[in-house]
Parts: structure tokens; sequence; C-alpha cells
């Protein structure tokens, strides 16, 4: 298995590991994390600079009887075994897509519907997933060899490649890069040709189409 | 920026023998023990963070439940007891503020990358990248103290520290990589530049 060579940036690893994202970005990053030991290392440090906060804050009172009560709920049945995570894919059995990082996996059969490929565009399938908030996220398929329409971004978006790959002018993404898009990014991207590309794409304002057929794609993409 | 002396290498080992034994024996004056060192720390922590009294105190109580029932999960070869307890105590305040549950790569996940060379680091050197670290967060410069402060005690992202400081998101990002330079290198049992 190769590593991924496109990683998100201390910025939004720093988030992770502060608790600052929104869900959809910290399935992302932790799906990334799943494929990405290096990652691993930045989010460890960051955590690692939360245990040093934390062991040398300044003790606070504790309320009289707080251990006593904590003590008399050690032997409480536990839903530990529940927490511990099981395998999920019945869910998502109809997708069709076979494994994904487990943090995704779990996302997505904690949906309120089942979720399913709609079609979007030539070349390319969709799965919804509800809004939280100003944050969107989608799961792609786009078909090997087809390009997606030209297009920016009105705010940040991270993409997770999942299976397969695409390329665009920035270069080739393979599986567990992560693409960043901004309004400054203008871009054309196309599945490699053998593979086709799966991936996991959260944005918080939607991408725009440009060029002569913007207005009506704008308005008829259901991405 | 706080002094960071408290935290002695002493006190990291004793910490950890504290959790194996509460994984090993369900010990509980271990436990007693570990919650009259811990729990008052989580609680300040929970504080500085913004919570109010009462639910630092419920999510005390609750963090250090769930260091009973997770003592077996911890590992002293990766990360010290009070970067694991920071770690518990992230979720189960994004769990109680947000209603959400904070999500984890999964190391049982088939797809799971392992690291290439695993290295369990000896409770002897994880004291000493601990203190390492404290001495790098202490002789952070103000303007990468500051950022850090923001995301750890103010509820901030990076982009939203960026919109607050008036900086270009660029300038945060390179005062971060700085930053997370410095504290890696700390980590890797070098003492900061």
């Amino acid at each position: 298995m190769t590593l991924p060579q496109l990683h998100p940036d201390d910025g939004y690893l720093l988030d992770y590991a502060t608790g600052n994202l929104s869900v959809p970005f910290a399935v992302l990053i932790a799906s990334h994390l799943t494929l990405c030991p290096a990652c691993r290392d930045t989010v460890k440090a960051f955590e690692g600079v939360g245990g040093a906060f934390l062991g040398s804050s300044e003790p606070a009172e504790i309320a009289t009887g707080s251990l006593a009560a904590v003590m008399q709920r050690l032997d409480r049945k536990t839903a530990v075994a529940a927490a511990t995570p099981q395998p999920v894919t019945p869910a998502l059995n109809g997708l069709g897509v076979g494994r994904l990082p487990r943090p995704l996996e779990r996302f997505l059969s904690e949906m309120p519907k089942p979720p399913f490929w709609r079609r979007a565009y030539f070349g390319l399938r969709t799965v919804r997933i509800p809004n939280y908030g100003e944050c969107r996220s989608r799961l792609m398929r786009i078909a090997p060899g087809s390009a997606m329409p030209r297009h920016t971004h009105a705010g940040n978006e991270l993409l997770l490649v999942l299976q397969g790959g695409y390329s665009d002018h920035t270069g080739n993404y393979d599986v567990g890069d992560v693409a960043y898009g901004d309004p400054a990014l203008v871009h054309k991207p196309r599945a490699d040709a053998d593979t086709g590309c799966l991936c996991f794409s959260v944005w918080d304002a939607p991408p725009l189409m440009v060029g002569p057929l913007a207005p009506i794609l704008n308005k008829i993409l259901p991405v | 920026m706080q002094a960071l002396s408290r935290n002695d290498d002493h006190e990291g080992f004793r910490l950890a023998d504290l959790v194996r034994r509460i994984a090993a024996e369900s010990d509980r004056d271990a436990f007693a023990e570990l919650f009259g060192l811990l729990a008052p720390r989580v609680k300040a922590f929970l504080l500085r963070q913004g919570s109010d009294n009462g639910t630092a105190e419920e999510l005390t109580q609750d963090v250090m439940l769930a260091v009973w029932d997770r003592a077996a999960q911890f590992d002293a070869g990766q990360a010290a007891v009070t970067t694991w307890v920071f770690t518990i105590a992230r979720n189960r305040r994004i769990d109680r503020l947000r209603r959400e549950r904070w999500i984890e790569a999964d190391p049982e996940d088939p797809l799971f990358v392992e690291t290439t060379v695993e290295s369990a680091e000896s409770d002897v050197e994880i004291a000493e990248q601990q203190s390492s670290l404290h001495k790098a967060i202490a002789e952070l410069p103000e303007e990468q103290a500051q950022l850090i402060f923001m995301a750890y005690f103010q509820d901030k992202a990076h982009s939203g520290i960026a919109v607050e400081r008036n900086l270009p998101l660029g300038t945060v990002k390179s005062r971060l990589r700085l930053a997370l330079s410095r504290l890696k290198k700390a980590l890797a049992g070098n003492d900061a530049p």
C-alpha cells in the first residue's frame, strides 16, 4: 500500500486535535488519518500539547463527594462493548463500493436514510449527505476517464480520494491524498482512465461552475 | 502563557503506573489516587476552556469514569497519561456541548495503515518527551503561542483565528508550521532551537 503524498495542512490537523472542526470535516480528516501515519504523528504532537496544558493546569477545587460519586458508578453496566466499533457495512452494501475508511463508513451508516447513488452529471454520480449547518459533504464517483465541468469554489473544499484517482493541472491525486479547493483554484478534474475515482468531498460553500454554460450548470447540477 | 512547571517526570511515571494497575486489577485504590492527581487538573482545564463550574464538574466525573472504563486501551508506550486524558476530555466535551460523537481513526480498521516503524517507548522516554514539550511550549515566540492558545482555549479553528486576528490565512498557517516544527523536535527528543 503506497502512503498518501498529499496531506491536509497543519491548520486542519490542529483543528482536528482541538476538536474545532464540524463533523463532516472531522470525518474526512479521520479517514485520511486511517491511511496516513505521518499525519497521525502530527495530530499526536498537537494532542501532546493539549496534554501538557492539562497536566500543568493549576488544580481546581473538586466538589465534596465527587470521588465518592464516581466510585459508586464504577460498577455500573458500561456501554463499553457497545461503544467499541463494530463493522458497519450492512447499510452501505447498496453502494457497491467495498470497504471505506471506518470513520466514513460510520458516518454514512448513521444517515437517517440508507445512502444511494444518483446521477449528477455525465460520468458523475453522487451520494447526498445531510448538511451540517454551512458544511456539506458528498460521496462522488467519477467514471473512468470522465472529466468534470470546469469549476471553482466559493469557499473551502477538502476532498479525499478513496479509490482510483484523478488529475487536474495541479497534479495527480491518488488513494489517501487530500486535495484542497478554494476560490483561487479553477480546475477541470479528470478521473483516471483505468480506475475512475471514488472520493469524499466536504465544503463550506458550494462549487461554482465557470465558462459559457456556467449559469445553466450552476442551476441544474444537483451536486 | 502560564508556567508549565508542575508536571515533572516523576509524576508522569506515577500516573502511568496507576492507569496500568486499574487496567490489570481494577484497582480502586489506584483509581482514587489517580482521581486525586488528575481530576482537579481536568476540571481546571475545562474551566479555562470556558465551561461553567457545574458543567466542568460533571464533565470531569465523566472523564474520570471513562479513564476507568478504558484503562486497558491506554498505551503507555505511545503517549503520556495527560495526553490520553486530554483526548478523552475533548471527546466528552464535544459530546456534551454539541451532542456529537467525535470521530477518530480506528486501529482495528482493515484499511488502517500501520506506521512503518512502530516504536514503543519507555516511561522514561515518554516523560522526557512530555517535559521537553512543556519547555518548547513555554518558549514559543509570542505570535505562535497566541495562536496555540486560541486553538486550545477559545475553541477557534485556524481559519477563525485568521479572521479574528485580522491576519491572512497564509500567515496563520506558516506560524503554525513553525510552532509545529518546534513541538515535533521536542517530541523527537531534541531541544527546540
